[in-house]
């Protein structure tokens, strides 16, 4: 008697093991997916940067700006490439995006400017760049999501705690992004 | 390295399903023969022999099962398992680079290209749907009181198919089920693109080298089932005088309450049931090569993927699988292509999200 009562609970003891990996395996599934949609948005962003100082050198002959404008830019662009984390990359971008739209509406009161081939054709790469921002921010949205579902839902939840899955937060909307750019009549200089 | 990959369509899995179902055609016979003979199985167990008698109540309730729905069971399994090989057939691709999976826009490919690329077969339901989402986010086809209204046409870069789509939209006069033009519109247009190209003709396919295979399967059953008999019949007289009243029983259960009171010829009996199997089996094999024939070619597309359509077949793959595990596009309505663009008409088209498909054809029903 006493050995079929120790087989039921062995096997009940592989059973637990067998699904603790396989919650385990999915947990971490899930994890990295995360960890590399992050990266894909990281990825974005540095491209976008490096587009930056070619805008700067085939507008500034053509346009005056601030100087505070200028260096804000080159401050804001260096922070998105060496943010630490995406969240930081993230915001640094939002600004920095600020300022490049300050620069875009500079140039429409230069027809020479707006004529250019080389700056039609960074002014289509820094949009084109900025909708894969926006699009590589909601599938991360969406992935952190699946992953913060599944590490709250019973019984993956033990399991989760357990083995230190925390909730990731997400990306939302910015400040900067919130409010409206303002239009600030001290940008040009005419 | 290249490999292949297979789309794992809804009419793929649907069919697998299927497949496996039929399964429950000579399962379920002979679970009711079981049921019938319980009693007697019980008296026959009980003899000197039970392992001998066990096999002939599995081999009376097996035959039984089998003369009853092999007809059925043979020809709608090869039917739709030669259907099934040939759908994975349509729906696999050679890899080029091998990627798991692709994030950018599938650019100039409309829904009905993605769909031919693909599996070779266009899906008017999900294809319609997932066309009428794409014009509504290009701004030409509007929704206004349950109709369809155009606009902006002329701004819009529409070829003949997508034209074809939106009068007949607007115009009440396309339907889902019985338009065949748009979906001719769409080959052609994808054909052109080179992305898939036309098969000569039958022949380019593949031989009947499974003909060839059932019939020396056929033989070797026929071969093997006549040997069991002749082997038994001569063994012993008496066992052939048994079996000769035996044949004159009128129903299967008269037979068996005469076989149990000769339990010393169980073994023999085991033999012959199970050549009586085998016999089975190779008088209908024929019968399931024509199902299987006809399963293929129902299921056979004159098209085939270019070295481009395969390419772009990796993307779509690529698409499919970035969509399914990065994305919850699967619960997105209509209303957030404003949000996803091209992502959510990619998941409509690649089955990743069916209540979009739903909504718009109960829609359309409704107009």
């Amino acid at each position: 008697m006493s050995l079929i009562i120790l087989i039921v609970v062995g096997v009940i003891v592989v059973l637990l093991i067998a699904c603790a990996i396989k919650m385990y395996n999915s947990l971490i599934v899930l994890k990295n997916r995360v960890e590399n949609q992050g990266a894909q948005i990281e990825v974005q962003l540095k491209r976008r940067a490096d587009l930056i100082p070619n805008l700067i050198e085939t507008t500034k002959g053509y346009a005056k700006y601030e100087k505070g404008t200028l260096m804000a830019v080159t401050e804001l662009r260096s922070k998105v490439l060496n943010a630490a984390s995406t969240e930081e990359s993230y915001q640094a971008n939002a600004e920095l995006n600020k300022e490049v739209s300050r620069i875009m509406a500079v140039s429409e009161n230069y027809p020479e400017l707006k004529a250019n081939t080389n700056f039609l054709q960074l002014q289509k790469e820094l949009a084109d760049t900025e909708d894969k921002v926006v699009k590589a921010r909601q599938f991360y949205n969406d992935v952190v999501t699946k992953y913060n579902t599944e590490i709250m839902l019973f019984p993956k939840s033990i399991f989760a705690g357990m083995f230190g899955f925390r909730k990731v937060a997400l990306l939302e909307a910015t400040a900067q992004e919130r409010e409206s750019i303002k239009m600030d009549a001290d940008t040009f200089q005419f | 390295m290249k490999k292949k990959k297979t789309f794992q369509s809804e009419s793929l899995h649907r069919l697998v399903l299927l497949e496996r179902l039929v399964w429950l055609i000579p399962i379920g016979f002979f679970l009711w023969n079981l049921w019938v003979f319980r009693e007697l199985s019980g008296r026959m167990m009980e003899s000197e022999h039970p392992v001998a008698a066990g096999i002939i109540i599995v081999g009376v309730c097996a035959t039984a099962a089998f003369v009853r729905g092999v007809v059925l069971f043979l020809v709608l399994k090869a039917l739709l398992y030669c259907a099934k090989k040939q759908m994975i057939q349509n729906n696999t691709f050679q890899t080029v680079s091998d990627f798991e999976y692709y994030r950018d826009k599938l650019e100039g490919l409309s829904p009905g290209a993605i769909s031919l690329i693909s599996d070779l077969k266009i899906e008017q339901k999900k294809d319609v749907a997932a066309s009428i989402l794409k014009y509504k986010e290009m701004g030409v086809l509007k929704e206004i009181d349950g109709r369809y209204v155009a606009e902006n046409l002329e701004q819009a870069q529409l070829r003949e198919s997508d034209t074809y789509l939106i009068n007949g939209l607007v115009n009440n006069t396309f339907s889902v089920e019985t338009d065949g033009q748009w979906k001719h519109l769409v080959e052609k247009e994808t054909i052109k693109d080179g992305y898939v190209a036309k098969i000569g003709s039958w022949g380019q396919k593949k031989g009947c080298s499974g003909c060839v295979v059932t019939l020396l399967f056929q033989i070797v059953l026929f071969v093997v089932a006549f040997w069991l008999c002749f082997h038994v019949m001569d063994g012993s007289s008496g066992f052939q005088q048994m079996m000769d009243r035996a044949i004159e029983s009128g129903s299967d259960e008269q037979l068996l309450n005469y076989i149990c009171g000769y339990p010393q010829y169980y073994p023999m009996l085991a033999e012959m049931f199970f050549a009586l199997i085998l016999l089975v089996i190779a008088l209908f094999s024929p019968l399931a090569v024509v199902a299987g024939v006809v399963g293929t070619a129902l299921n056979m597309k004159m098209i085939r993927r270019t070295a481009h359509g395969n390419e772009m077949a990796e993307c779509i793959y690529g698409m499919k699988n970035f969509i399914h595990d990065y994305s919850n596009l699967s619960q997105a309505d209509q209303e957030q292509v404003v949000l996803w663009d091209d992502y959510l008409i990619y998941a409509v088209v690649l089955e990743e999200n069916q209540q979009i498909v739903a909504e718009i054809m109960e829609r359309r029903k409704k107009v």
